[in-house]
């Protein structure tokens, strides 16, 4: 049973189409090239299969970088996310040559996708849960982006949201083990990468999410 | 003889060019980054200070020949060579006028971005030997 009416899950990936936008802006200007977006894409899993959506994605061998986040909603209630940058692994140097403006030797392409992978995911994935957050109405509290490259045996650990101390989740419901993932497929013009931008979030933030997304179709959407 | 690795100062304000740089020098030299010229004048009067300045022409609030400039006129690092970086388009375009701008202000040298590691290590080398 999903989770969503139709026109609410409209609207859910609106919001979030919205917010790539910006992605897809900053995105440009750091690599020079033009972003080319697909349809975002909504579903709901439960928390212990999104390493193995992710693999269904992009395989087993896999470089990501991740960023937990809360949307605070002022006193006391939070929903717990997570926001990823995922470049198909092929294609990291060829977005950091895009990025650099010119080749980035081979010899030091390790070290730079350690030191420089998780500054983009800084840059990018802030762009997307700040704008979120915006219009969700909410504050957001982002931990710092770690860069993950390994397989997908190690990535349930790595996925995990982040706790919400001194917060109260909403109201515990039947959906608490699902979570609501949207993602956005990319890829840049005449650069040979693609990738994907995927956030999650709790799925017992829905009633508030809800509230927030039926004011979104009160004024936009009618 | 002095055996101590030779300390190297790389300023720039794009966090990619400085892992490249990085990422190059770090088996050879000690590393030290600024992000902008306030750091980088910081740095260079570090103890022990660098051996060598690699800055970057192009940057926000000082650019890299105010930085020189800066260098130059202060007897606490006037002696430390600088070498300019700047990407090959900048120059092309006139965006930080000619190499000689740098030379005339004190640079021994001028690498273009995108770096050639090859180029980039023997030009090091070679000034850290006339040094």
């Amino acid at each position: 049973m999903s989770l969503l009416t139709d026109i609410e899950e409209d609207a859910f990936k609106e919001l979030f189409n919205l917010s790539f936008g910006k992605v897809a802006s900053t995105l440009s200007e750091m690599v020079d090239s033009e972003v080319a977006l697909k349809v975002p894409f909504f579903c709901t899993l439960h928390g212990q299969s999104v390493s193995a959506y992710v693999q269904s994605l992009y395989g087993m061998a896999i470089s990501l970088v991740g960023m937990r986040f809360r949307f605070v909603f002022p006193p006391d209630n939070a929903i717990a996310g997570m926001a990823v940058l995922i470049l198909r692994g092929t294609k990291i140097g060829h977005f950091l040559d895009a990025w650099y403006g010119g080749h980035v030797p081979e010899e030091t392409l390790a070290y730079v996708e350690e030191e420089a992978m998780p500054l983009a995911g800084d840059v990018l994935l802030y762009t997307c849960t700040s704008s979120l957050s915006a219009l969700f109405g909410s504050d957001v509290d982002c931990e710092k982006p770690q860069f993950f490259k390994g397989t997908t045996e190690d990535l349930p650990g790595f996925l995990a949201l982040p706790d919400l101390p001194g917060f109260s989740p909403s109201e515990p419901q039947a959906e608490e083990d699902r979570l609501l993932l949207l993602r956005v497929d990319f890829s840049l013009v005449g650069k040979d990468v693609d990738g994907s931008l995927l956030t999650w979030m709790g799925g017992y933030g829905l009633p508030r999410l809800r509230s927030e997304i039926d004011h979104f179709i009160a004024t936009h959407m009618v | 003889m002095e055996n101590r690795k030779k300390i190297i100062l790389i300023v720039d304000d794009e966090k990619i060019n400085l892992d490249v740089v990085v990422g190059l020098l770090r088996d050879h030299y000690k590393m030290l980054v600024a992000t902008n010229g306030e750091q980088a004048l910081s740095r260079a009067t570090a103890n022990p200070p660098p051996d060598l300045i690699l800055l970057d022409v192009m940057m926000p609030d000082m650019d890299g020949y105010e930085v020189c400039r800066r260098l130059k006129t202060n007897p606490s690092t006037q002696h430390i060579p600088v070498i300019f970086l700047t990407g090959i388009m900048e120059l092309s375009l006139g965006l930080c006028g000619d190499e000689s701008v740098g030379l005339t202000l004190g640079a021994v040298a001028y690498v273009h971005k995108p770096i050639d590691p090859a180029i980039l290590l023997a030009c090091l080398q070679t000034h850290l030997t006339i040094d």
